[in-house]
């Protein structure tokens, strides 16, 4: 009899345990539900926005739906329409979009691979001065850009560089000390023995590092170029500085600016919203494994 | 004989030649893009510059420097900096929350995760569209929720009492997913044992947090909050695009872009020398704090 209330008590604690944890790992989802939602409720009003039209955007009061029904109005207006009168007829945004793509893949590519040939020097390679370049690269990552801006601006104003795409595609082309730290370390770990025995069958340094350490580095350097491409595309203020003519403005350029060509007209700013995210989107969503590879590792390990 | 002579000499051989030929690059493009530019600000900095014209600059001292430090306006962009800086803690410690429910999760971890790292990959301007969009006086939903609740429409963005309300509610948004992601990783990381033994030796979970959790994610908080300094001293693009010319009063206009208005807009009353003067000026103060965290993390960061 005992016994039995003693079996007994036990069970409905544990039951009471149970259910209490239960309880918490509803409290726990149902915060993160409500943590999800107030990341992505901007990206909702911003896309009915980009759906109503003109007149219902500038209606006062605020509407959770397009209530005169969907319009692609704003849409056709970003995609197709000279906005500012700059771009020959063509799109504004649309042109933008092509400048940024143009301003952005050459040096994303060519700069990976100049870090990463840098980084494998720097893991596998025994040269003078190594110490002094390392040090010299650790010191960039520690000056401030903002003391930059104002000097490059008058250099490329001396060489007549402004105004063309030169101050924002060449800097990147000679690599990126963070991202040479990163490869680095990625090279590091592959075994030394694999870069000894290909010594041995004459391989040059050159040919062990693109065909031995690239091949076996895709996933490492996929993560350096998206986010090299992300920070690219993402970049507002170099084109700000540099880039006057409307025809050459980049997409997030042209974006800053649609407040100023549709100051009331937030239906087709909203659309330009919309469409300058979704490259982003789309890339983060197909890309997540490496971005988030690329992020943790680089901000963890360095 | 004659080879290994030349062997010791050039210690390196081919390899060394090829080495700084490959390694060289980076280096090159900062000695040219980084560390060039820096002498010239330097020199820029004592100089009485019209224009744009360099080579009809002069040299005038500290000039500037007394100039910009007699400035009600650089004082006050200092003060927006730091007063619109608090952005920078609140996104870390609301990420460390967010984080510490994100690995306590069972359902779906994988999606919230996903979610919440989506406005990392954003653009400050498309960012500061949206919360521009939000906070519209007339159309805005923040306003239609205030007045929904029977309060009065405010200027967020033109007002300078509201303006840093705006500025520190949308960057705690813009700010907390890279937080997120390295907080939760780094979570992840210190070891379950940690916790038993704490748990053994009768730890409630606050004791728990500051005891074991607080400093097994150490490094990583240092990481954060090193970066964020920096980031925070340099704002700027979100301010631009949210702020008509750093709103009313200038409530808005941080350092950065004080110096931009100086460089490129006000060049005419201001011009690229004091412009110059208040890069240094900020450039000192970030090394300085950058300087004091570093020293100070000697006391509350763990490796292991």
């Amino acid at each position: 009899m005992n016994n039995n209330t003693t079996i007994g008590t036990t069970t409905e604690f544990r039951m009471g345990a149970k259910r209490a944890q239960i309880l918490r790992s509803i409290l726990v989802f149902g915060f993160l539900v409500f943590f999800a939602l107030i990341v992505l409720i901007p990206f909702y009003i911003i896309s009915i926005t980009a759906f109503m039209t003109e007149a219902e955007a500038a209606s006062t009061g605020f509407s959770w739906w397009p209530r005169e029904g969907f319009s692609l109005a704003a849409f056709d207006t970003v995609l197709f329409r000279d906005i500012t009168g700059g771009t020959a007829g063509g799109s504004t945004v649309m042109r933008g979009f092509i400048n940024t793509l143009i301003v952005v893949i050459p040096p994303t590519i060519i700069g990976l691979f100049t870090s990463a040939l840098s980084g494998y020097a720097f893991a596998k390679m025994r040269f003078p001065l190594k110490k002094v370049f390392f040090t010299i690269l650790l010191f960039t990552m520690m000056i401030p850009g903002v003391i930059m801006l104002v000097p490059t601006f008058i250099i490329y104003d001396i060489l007549w560089l402004t105004d063309t795409y030169f101050p924002l595609m060449v800097p990147g082309m000679f690599g990126a000390a963070a991202a040479v730290f990163f490869l680095r370390q990625y090279f590091y770990g592959i075994p030394t023995e694999l870069v000894e025995s290909a010594k041995i069958d004459g391989k040059s340094h050159w040919g062990i590092f693109w065909t031995i350490m690239v091949p076996l580095s895709g996933g490492a350097l996929a993560a350096q170029g998206i986010l090299g491409f992300v920070g690219g595309y993402n970049d507002f203020m170099g084109p700000l500085i540099y880039i006057h003519s409307v025809n050459r403005w980049t997409l997030q350029l042209a974006l800053s600016n649609m407040t100023g060509f549709h100051n009331h007209n937030w239906a087709v700013i909203a659309a330009g919203t919309v469409i300058a995210l979704i490259p982003m989107l789309i890339i983060y969503i197909v890309a997540q494994r490496f971005f988030i590879e690329g992020i943790a590792t680089t901000g963890l390990k360095v | 004989m004659i080879q290994t002579k030349l062997k010791k000499r050039t210690k390196y051989g081919k390899e060394g030649v090829a080495g700084i030929f490959f390694a060289m690059t980076p280096i090159l493009g900062f000695l040219i893009f980084g560390l060039a530019p820096m002498f010239l600000a330097v020199t820029m900095s004592f100089m009485d510059i019209p224009g744009y014209m360099l080579n009809r600059g002069a040299f005038v001292g500290f000039e500037n420097y007394s100039r910009l430090f007699q400035m009600d306006q650089f004082w006050r962009s200092i003060r927006v900096t730091l007063v619109n800086g608090v952005t920078m803690p609140i996104s870390l410690i609301l990420a460390l929350i967010v984080a510490n429910f994100l690995n306590r999760n069972k359902v779906g971890t994988k999606l919230f995760r996903t979610v919440f790292f989506i406005p990392f990959v954003c653009s400050a301007v498309a960012v500061a569209m949206m919360w521009r969009w939000m906070f519209n006086t007339e159309f805005g939903i923040i306003n239609n929720i205030i007045t929904s609740f029977g309060g009065t429409r405010r200027n967020w963005l033109g007002n300078p009492t509201y303006v840093t309300w705006a500025m520190i509610i949308s960057g705690v948004w813009g700010g907390m997913a890279f937080g997120i992601l390295l907080f939760s990783a780094a979570l992840h990381n210190v070891p379950k044992a940690y916790y038993e033994a704490a748990k053994i030796d009768g730890a409630g979970s606050v004791r728990q947090f500051f005891s074991v959790t607080l400093p097994g994610i150490s490094p990583t908080m240092f990481f954060l909050v090193t970066l964020g300094i920096i980031g925070m001293l340099q704002d700027f693009t979100r301010f631009y695009v949210m702020l008509d010319l750093g709103a009313g009063n200038n409530a808005g206009l941080t350092a950065v872009f004080l110096l931009y208005r100086m460089a490129f807009v006000d060049n005419f009353t201001y011009g690229i020398a004091m412009a110059s003067a208040l890069s240094i000026v900020l450039a000192i103060g970030i090394i300085i704090v950058t300087r004091i965290n570093f020293i100070l993390s000697k006391w509350w960061v763990h490796y292991e």
